[in-house]
């Protein structure tokens, strides 16, 4: 009769070398990553910290921005056109005209503010648009 | 050690604060072109950026903020330049670009690769709020 071997009762425990690496490549990642943005906000004024997070969360009108895109350009050309001083004779006109010709230069790309000219214009010097 | 967390929230805070600005782009983009009052569809999306426009907040591979036109009629040089300057005139939308870690604002057509680019913080008076 052969008698078979006794299992070695002996455990062994398999480390898994690459994992425990990986992990170490990990983490050394992640505190470099948090190390540079440290090191980035040393850079930064200290007073305008509070500015940086308004700024960071603040709302922008989208709308506003698309109205400014599509429509400024166009308002800009029949204002500039419209309000430009050689236009008038009348001395009290020119000046008038001259005041909103500047105000729409300074706004040319506000479509907003172009439109509250437009009425300001109609008002004043009676343009009709 | 709780500041370590507050870092960490505030980090996912700004990625989903950049998402929100682009989605709020595109869809102002979207219903202005579906209402007739724009000719182009425009389209937000974050592209690699330039190097030499970073500054202190850049994100890595991440600072491109590109207006890309992506239907309709399409725009010349002239159009790009506008669009660009309009953008960088609105300063809350300046300084929050530059916070939320985009340098290069690129402003392109959908033919090709003809576009323009602006580095964000030479564009915007935003008085000492970068070293």
């Amino acid at each position: 009769m052969v008698q078979e071997p006794e299992a070695a009762l002996e455990t062994t425990t398999n480390f898994n070398w690459w994992l425990i690496l990986a992990i170490i490549q990990f983490i050394t990642i992640a505190f470099l990553f948090y190390r540079n943005r440290k090191l980035k906000l040393a850079l930064v004024n200290p007073d305008k910290f509070d500015e940086l997070k308004v700024a960071k969360t603040s709302d922008i009108n989208m709308t506003d921005l698309m109205d400014n895109i599509n429509n400024s350009r166009d308002d800009y050309k029949i204002l500039s056109r419209k309000c430009h001083p050689d236009r008038f004779q009348n001395e009290e006109d020119k000046i008038k005209a001259d005041d909103l010709f500047q105000e729409v230069s300074l706004h040319k790309r506000n479509h907003a503010k172009l439109a509250e000219l437009k009425i300001r214009a109609e008002r004043e010097l009676n343009i009709k648009f | 050690m709780w500041y370590r967390f507050i870092d960490i929230a505030d980090w996912f805070g700004e990625v989903s604060e950049r998402y929100k600005v682009m989605r709020e782009f595109n869809k102002a983009a979207k219903y202005a072109f579906i209402s007739g009052q724009a000719l182009t569809l425009l389209q937000a999306k974050t592209t690699l950026g330039d190097s030499n426009y970073k500054h202190s907040f850049s994100k890595w591979l991440s600072g491109g903020f590109r207006i890309k036109a992506l239907s309709g009629k399409s725009l010349p040089k002239n159009d790009l330049i506008e669009i660009g300057r309009i953008v960088l005139d609105n300063e809350p939308l300046v300084r929050k670009l530059i916070a939320l870690g985009w340098d290069t604002l690129e402003v392109h057509d959908d033919k090709g690769f003809q576009g323009v680019k602006f580095p964000l913080k030479e564009h915007a008076n935003i008085g000492g709020f970068l070293n």
